[in-house]
């Protein structure tokens, strides 16, 4: 459903945001995943006719991104990292000016199903501005279903959402990823996690990764083990040899313990290799694709 | 389209939603209440509706060109991607905010259309209403317009809400507030609704180029922000439509050429509305005046209402520089003024053009002294529909001599609504009016909303729009005019017949009739006119129109239009106006025999006595003297009243203005003649006529 080329975007002469992007997204949810100021959101840009590329190609449901965005845009939908929706209205009425926006006719049965869909059925008539973050996420959701489009575009949908309404986001992906092509750019791997096994990882305006989140995964094992070290000198030269994921600190004994991935080959002594997962395998990539390490 | 409506539907509801819009609200009802004495009965008059209208007019629109800046920028920010990525955000969306903006304003200032409707009604019911109606979108939809489309353009090009918003406002305060003459080009406030609200007026004119102009300018404006929309909305990167584009562009060069035709021709007007008069000139005709021996005119008027041909025919009895006395509206010298001097030794003048009104002209307003002396010089006013010619004035080469012949040529679709030929005939679709010696000063009224009305009983032309205040003024000033005429009649040779004009100036009463040359009664331009107030100024009004009998301002006395017969030379700005507080006695007495309960004369005159001895007298009376003798001379009149009795008094007055109201009468020359014609020795009156 979405094919990019050899995608180049220069902002300035030395600022690339895109460095030959060759994607390509099938139908279901697709995970996008990156560092912030990887490129993600102005990928979705280009790909949304909001931005032109300094080179390449990109289509979008079968047309060009530039030569037939008008095609383009009345197959998509975009659900914003920042948005902003009109306070004064409710989700009925906003609902109703997106379906006008979109060139379609009112139609008060889809709006309610769509607000149904969202959990947004009893707020209906209440004013969006006295709407929760979670709330007005779920409106920006409701939006991007309203025209019925092939693809969606979903840029950090999950940030500063709490846990609740996170797990509650990625089911509804998932769901919508049934019907519909949803590109999910996010940080955050556990939403990529629970909503697609597709996905590619973008760097500093490259695809590093393209693949299932199996691959991906794989892709870390035996690279990710867990030791115990003595805090003071010691852990600090520990952290010179290794990439740290995480640690706690044992004030009793006075040790700390660290899941790690060793930058040379060899692990460190009385280490416990660890099953891998997605957030440890992107880690990983990241830190390669930086380090330029193999 | 019917997408675009609903579209425009929704973003009137966001607009009018939005709370701190309803400021502009707030401020025009502000403007409203700080405006309007509701306990007044001069509420509605045009000089309130001018306050309301301009103070709503200037603060309001400053204040929404801020919050249009940030309304229009509610899509255009980084946050608005949702908005974007919909297929029917395209360049139309900028109009549809635009007309949202503007309508959202409109709905927000109803308040002010409430009062012109009102207004409007008092003038002829649901006529009306209408013309209320009018006079609110005429002057409030080319400004808002305007300022809708400044707001989108630098909303657009800046992009950013604090910046756009700054912007916008420094725009609008530079507009607002520079310094301009009064009929600028960018005249941004309501000046001159006098005109407009009565339908009349030179003014008028201006203001009509002036909102055609704000027109083409803010739809000129909106079309460009249309076509750097077209190429710099983030929803159409990439993909520019060229025939689109062309569209715009040539629709907003064509605009853009309607605003250099409209600003040329408010400039144009500008130029000959700001030109001064030119007193040398005139003070000179007084010599032209006495060279002449026989002085025609012919003109021809065309329906565009130029003069497009006007030839005067000059035989000089003595030795005199043409060329040195000559002097039209500047709108009629435009081209060259042409000087032929015949065989037989008559001077032929041709000239043409427009017959602009220069603005000291009409109104007396941040006028010098010595021009607000020259009051309705210019001598008439005409466009394409309207016509009004005095025998004097400047649309013929020498405006203060009297013309021996003059032929008028008129299409015949104007509608001549009073006039005092001698002859008329009909040619080739022309009217053809002549006149043949000693013209009356009022030569012709054509076309105007003028019919055939009656003030109690007495014959009148009327406005078509009069409205209830005005017609009260003019009944007043009717009653004014037969209380006159019975205790004068057998001196007055006026007839009864009561024109009303639509320009201010001063009334005129000669041998056709009496005219009142105002676009509306001066009272009403009072608003804290008391009911005595409006029977002295009504009085005033009417005893200064038959004492100056086809003259103006009687201070300015007799020798400005028959020079030949003033004794002394006409000074710039009299200091000697004895006959001003002749006349004013004469009005205070006649008001009060009118109406003894609002005017208490005796009252009235023992403050003018008692000024002398206390100075706070000085305010109790209606009208202050600037010296000493002029009060003193109210109290001398009413002495002479007790002594004569009320009816002789009037004769003698009647007898003074056959004799002295056509030459320079100083103080003294007063003293002396009312001695003569009351026999009383006005220095020992107060022991002939006691009063205390």
């Amino acid at each position: 459903m979405i094919f990019t080329k050899n995608l180049n975007k220069f902002y300035a002469k030395d600022k690339q945001a895109l460095d030959d992007v060759n994607l390509h997204v099938p139908r279901g949810v697709y995970g996008l995943l990156g560092p912030n100021g990887a490129g993600k959101s102005t990928l979705i840009r280009i790909l949304t006719g909001t931005l032109k590329p300094t080179s390449g190609s990109a289509s979008v449901a079968g047309y060009d991104c530039i030569k037939e965005i008008d095609e383009v845009r009345k197959r998509i939908a975009v659900i914003p990292q920042e948005f902003r929706l009109y306070p004064n209205l409710n989700p009925v009425e906003f609902l109703e000016y997106m379906l006008l926006l979109s060139g379609k006719d009112i139609d008060h049965a889809l709006i309610m199903k769509r607000l149904a869909q969202v959990n947004l059925e009893e707020l209906a008539k209440k004013r969006i501005g006295s709407f929760s973050g979670g709330m007005k996420q779920r409106v920006a959701i409701a939006q991007a279903l309203i025209h019925d489009p092939q693809v969606i575009f979903a840029d950090e949908p999950t940030a500063g959402l709490d846990p609740e309404e996170r797990v509650r986001f990625r089911n509804l992906f998932s769901e919508i990823g049934l019907e519909k092509t949803v590109l999910l750019s996010t940080h955050i791997t556990e939403d990529i996690t629970a909503s697609t096994n597709q996905l590619s990882v973008l760097n500093h305006g490259k695809i590093v990764f393209s693949g299932s989140t199996k691959e991906l995964i794989n892709s870390a094992r035996d690279k990710v083990w867990s030791c115990r070290i003595r805090s003071g000198p010691e852990w600090e030269n520990f952290k010179s040899r290794n990439l740290v994921f995480s640690f706690t600190l044992d004030l009793d004994h006075d040790e700390v313990t660290a899941l790690y991935s060793p930058k040379t080959s060899q692990a460190e002594k009385e280490s416990v290799p660890l099953e891998p997962t997605l957030e440890y395998a992107y880690m990983l990539l990241v830190n390669r694709h930086e380090t330029g390490a193999s | 389209m019917i997408n675009h409506l609903r579209q425009f539907r929704f973003q009137l509801k966001i607009f009018l939603q939005e709370k701190i819009h309803w400021l502009l609200f707030v401020l025009g009802l502000v403007f409203l209440f700080t405006s309007i004495n509701f306990r007044n009965n001069h509420t509605f008059s045009p000089a309130h509706i001018n306050s309301i209208l301009g103070g709503v007019f200037l603060f309001v629109s400053i204040v929404y060109g801020g919050f249009a800046t940030r309304f229009f920028l509610l899509e255009f920010s980084n946050q608005s991607h949702i908005q974007w990525t919909r297929s029917g955000f395209r360049t139309s969306f900028i109009a549809v905010k635009f007309f949202a903006a503007f309508l959202g304003i409109l709905i927000l200032l109803l308040p002010t259309l409430v009062i012109l409707l009102i207004r409007g009604a008092s003038f002829n019911s649901w006529s009306g209403l209408l013309q209320g109606a009018g006079i609110w979108f005429y002057l409030f939809v080319p400004t808002f317009l305007f300022v809708s489309a400044l707001s989108i353009l630098s909303g657009l090009l800046l992009r950013k809400p604090g910046l756009a918003m700054i912007f916008t406002l420094v725009c609008l305060l530079g507009i607002v507030f520079r310094q301009t003459n009064v009929p600028d080009l960018l005249m941004y406030d309501p000046f001159g609704a006098y005109g407009l609200l009565f339908g009349y007026g030179p003014i008028g004119e201006t203001l009509q180029f002036s909102k055609a102009y704000f027109l083409c300018l803010s739809i000129g404006l909106l079309l460009l922000a249309i076509l750097i929309g077209h190429f710099i909305l983030p929803a159409n990167k990439g993909k520019p439509k060229w025939k689109h584009a062309g569209i715009w562009f040539f629709l907003f060069l064509l605009l853009i050429t309607g605003t250099f035709f409209f600003g040329s021709q408010l400039n144009n007007q500008r130029k000959f509305i700001v030109a001064g008069p030119d007193l040398e000139t005139l003070n000179k005709h007084e010599e032209m005046c006495e060279a002449l021996e026989t002085y025609q005119l012919s003109i021809t008027i065309n329906r565009r209402g130029m003069i497009e041909k006007g030839v005067a025919a000059v035989r000089l009895k003595q030795e005199a520089n043409i060329h040195e006395h000559l002097l039209l509206l500047p709108s009629l010298m435009k081209k060259p003024v042409t000087v032929e001097k015949e065989p037989g030794g008559t001077y032929r003048i041709g000239y043409e053009g427009e017959f602009i009104l220069p603005y000291y002209s009409y109104s007396l307003l941040l006028q010098a002294p010595e021009t607000s002396q020259v009051g309705f010089l210019p001598g008439g006013y005409f466009d394409r529909s309207k016509l009004l010619l005095l025998s004097h004035g400047q649309w013929h080469p020498f405006g203060k001599c009297d013309l021996t012949d003059l032929t008028l040529t008129l299409p015949e679709s104007f509608t001549v609504n009073y006039s005092s030929a001698d002859t008329s005939r009909v040619e080739n679709g022309m009217v053809i009016f002549h006149w043949k010696n000693s013209l009356p000063e009022v030569l012709i009224i054509a076309g105007g909303d003028y019919v055939e009305g009656d003030l109690n009983g007495q014959k009148a032309l009327l406005q078509k729009w009069l409205d209830l205040d005005t017609r009260r003024h003019y009944e007043l000033i009717q009653t004014k005019f037969a209380g006159l005429m019975r205790h004068v009649a057998a001196e007055t040779s006026g007839k009864g017949e009561i024109v009303l004009l639509p320009i201010v100036g001063s009334s005129i009463m000669d041998q056709n009739g009496t005219f009142f040359l105002r676009s509306a009664p001066v009272t009403l331009f009072l608003p804290e006119a008391t009911p005595a107030k409006l029977e002295i100024e009504a009085a005033l009004e009417v005893i200064q129109a038959w004492w100056s009998q086809g003259r103006l301002d009687p201070g300015l006395h007799t020798c400005f239009f028959r020079p030949q017969s003033c004794p002394r030379p006409i000074p710039s700005v009299p200091d000697d106006r004895s006959t001003m507080p002749l006349l004013y006695y004469f009005s205070l007495k006649l008001a009060s025999e009118q109406n003894p309960e609002a005017v208490d004369l005796e009252s009235i005159v023992r403050h003018y006595q008692t000024i002398k001895t206390d100075p706070t007298s000085a305010f109790a009376v209606p009208r202050l003297f600037d010296k000493e003798e002029e009060n003193e001379l109210i109290v001398t009149l009413f002495q002479l009243d007790q002594c004569l009795g009320k009816e002789d008094l009037w004769a003698v007055f009647a007898k003074l203005k056959a004799e002295k109201s056509s030459v320079w009468m100083d103080y003294q020359d007063l003293v002396s003649a009312l001695q003569r014609l009351t026999g009383y020795d006005l220095e020992r009156l107060e022991q002939q006529c006691p009063f205390d």
